[in-house]
């Protein structure tokens, strides 16, 4: 791939967190968003964010990875922030100009959002940096096992997640190849307005589209040709197992939110 | 006398720097290729060919050193101008080109990158038609869409894309892979003869035959760094050394090389068919003047 820091992407530092149950991290990630939205105090976002803090330590990833992740949507939460800010009302009011006003409330509003964001994208890269991408199929696979009672096709959603899982890095590659190669023809892919730059991307879309086409048919024959029955159940060569840390991590979260609960309720 | 095309100097490649994946692709090239020469790239995958091409169009830029071509010198530092107009020397024809194909018909994808150019529509339709013709690709054809040909055309397509610009420098990678015998030899011929016409070549290739057959200098990579650079003869001369690149002398050579354990004497390694022909006739001709 090019010279970019891909945001997310999973970097093998082999630390205590990496060594967790995918399972485990997936669903302490969610759980960990909900409780952001649960933190709606001073003390209740700085305790979220120490706990975040550890956890970044505890994943040995340089902070730049993170940094990344947060730098890449930084628009969205800047834009957010400010219609946030503009937009509340309630508390003291230092500004206001026709339907626009800045208030106390809203000035705290807005950095709730702005931490609620960093927080959720940062927790997000801590699972995806600290898990392969096998390893989250696996994990979403088991935990979606329930909903066979309800007729849900759960072995072929979970192939259809680690194949698309799988193809990503294949695809962006072939962007790759496929842009430079029309760079190679001479296309500058950096000049132009916003309408240009979107109309230079038919040169690089339509082989795109082509080519996964082609390779989605030749994998289906593959697979066939290998004998895959979607409706077979299957076993697994990577089978998860949950160890003993697994229980004393899952110990720690809860012991997390119990404080998160009682600094809501305390003060 | 002809300038030298192209010269590297102190050339390195790091992919994604200073992260988990950092990759040294390139390590110290230094590598002069002359002017209206065919010039072959070979080693292994993964020994940096494709990196040390797509270097020499612009497409990346360097993590140290420098790269001239003509008159433009490229480094870390330079611009993206730079960069581009070294891209408007070189040609380069990927491999599995017709995966680059897009347009909505033959002849508007070969005009795709004269346009680029900043040629006239009316030009661009000229310089296509031509490279067209070059590549023997059937006139009743241009109007159609390059998704309903068959693998060799769409190849053909996409090449006469590359030649329609008009490059001084033409790299070529893997032209003729995945082609059939027939499709592969005229390839060969229409390299040699824009070879003749004055344009110089650089072909990344796999088969030694082609190597021996068509090129004047070899440039062998292993591991990122400069294993070989010199002739095709002095290269497969070299037994110890074509082994520890990890190569295998084409069959013309191997050939001769037994006559030549059995005692026979060969005075010139043969690149090809008609040159071992003619070294096993010189032979036959000593052999029955002794009889004499």
């Amino acid at each position: 791939m090019g010279n970019k820091v891909i945001f997310g992407i999973y970097v093998p530092t082999n630390s205590i967190i990496h060594r967790l149950d995918p399972r485990l991290k997936f669903m302490v990630c969610f759980w960990y968003v909900i409780l952001v939205f649960f933190a709606n105090s001073v003390l209740t976002n700085i305790w979220l964010g120490l706990v975040l803090l550890i956890f970044m330590r505890l994943s040995k990833v340089s902070t730049k990875m993170y940094w990344s992740g947060i730098k890449t949507l930084m628009w969205v939460i800047i834009v957010t922030a400010l219609v946030q800010l503009f937009f509340s009302a309630g508390g003291h009011t230092y500004w206001q100009w026709h339907f626009l006003s800045i208030t106390s409330a809203g000035i705290v509003q807005s950095i709730y959002l702005i931490l609620r964001f960093a927080y959720i994208i940062t927790i997000s890269t801590v699972l995806t940096v600290t898990t392969t991408t096998l390893q989250l199929a696996d994990a979403i696979e088991h935990l979606m096992k329930p909903l066979k009672y309800i007729k849900v096709p759960v072995n072929q959603i979970a192939m259809m997640l680690s194949i698309a899982l799988r193809f990503i890095p294949t695809i962006m590659s072939e962007v790759q190849t496929i842009m430079n190669a029309q760079r190679a023809r001479g296309m500058d892919f950096s000049q132009g307005n916003l309408f240009q730059r979107a109309k230079k991307l038919v040169p690089v879309m339509i082989p795109l589209f082509v080519s996964s086409f082609k390779r989605a048919e030749e994998l289906a024959i593959a697979m066939e040709a290998r004998g895959y029955d979607p409706n077979r159940e299957r076993t697994k060569y990577r089978v998860l197992t949950w160890q003993s840390r697994d229980t004393y991590a899952l110990l720690l979260v809860v012991l997390i939110s119990i404080i998160l609960f009682a600094l809501k309720i305390v003060f | 006398m002809v300038e030298p095309a192209i010269k590297i100097e102190d050339l390195s490649y790091i992919y994604s720097p200073e992260t988990a994946f950092a990759y040294q692709a390139l390590s110290n090239i230094n590598l002069t290729i002359q002017g209206e020469t065919i010039t072959a790239v070979i080693g292994h995958t993964g020994s940096g060919k494709s990196t040390l091409m797509q270097l020499v169009d612009g497409l990346l830029i360097p993590t140290n050193g420098s790269i001239t071509v003509g008159k433009v010198k490229v480094t870390p530092n330079s611009s993206k101008e730079d960069f581009a107009q070294l891209r408007n020397h070189v040609g380069f024809v990927f491999q599995f080109p017709e995966s680059q194909l897009f347009a909505d018909s033959v002849i508007q994808d070969v005009m795709f990158g004269p346009l680029n150019l900043g040629m006239s529509e009316n030009a661009a339709r000229r310089n296509a038609k031509e490279a067209l013709e070059r590549l023997s690709f059937p006139t009743n054809l241009y109007e159609r869409s390059p998704f309903e040909l068959s693998g060799g055309q769409m190849r053909r397509v996409a090449i006469a894309g590359v030649l329609a610009m008009d490059p001084k420098i033409l790299i070529l990678d893997e032209p003729t892979a995945g082609l059939d015998p027939n499709g592969r030899k005229e390839l060969m011929q229409l390299v040699q003869q824009l070879h003749e016409e004055g344009k110089t070549i650089i072909l990344i290739t796999h088969q030694m035959e082609q190597v021996a057959e068509y090129a004047d200098q070899v440039v062998a990579l292993s591991h990122g760094q400069v294993a070989f650079n010199g002739s095709p003869h002095e290269l497969f001369d070299d037994q110890s050394r074509l082994q520890k690149i990890g190569l295998v002398a084409p069959q013309t050579v191997r050939f001769a090389q037994k006559l030549q354990e059995q005692g026979v004497h060969i005075t010139k390694l043969p690149m090809n068919v008609d040159e071992l022909a003619e070294e096993i006739i010189k032979v036959k001709k000593g052999m029955t003047g002794y009889g004499k």
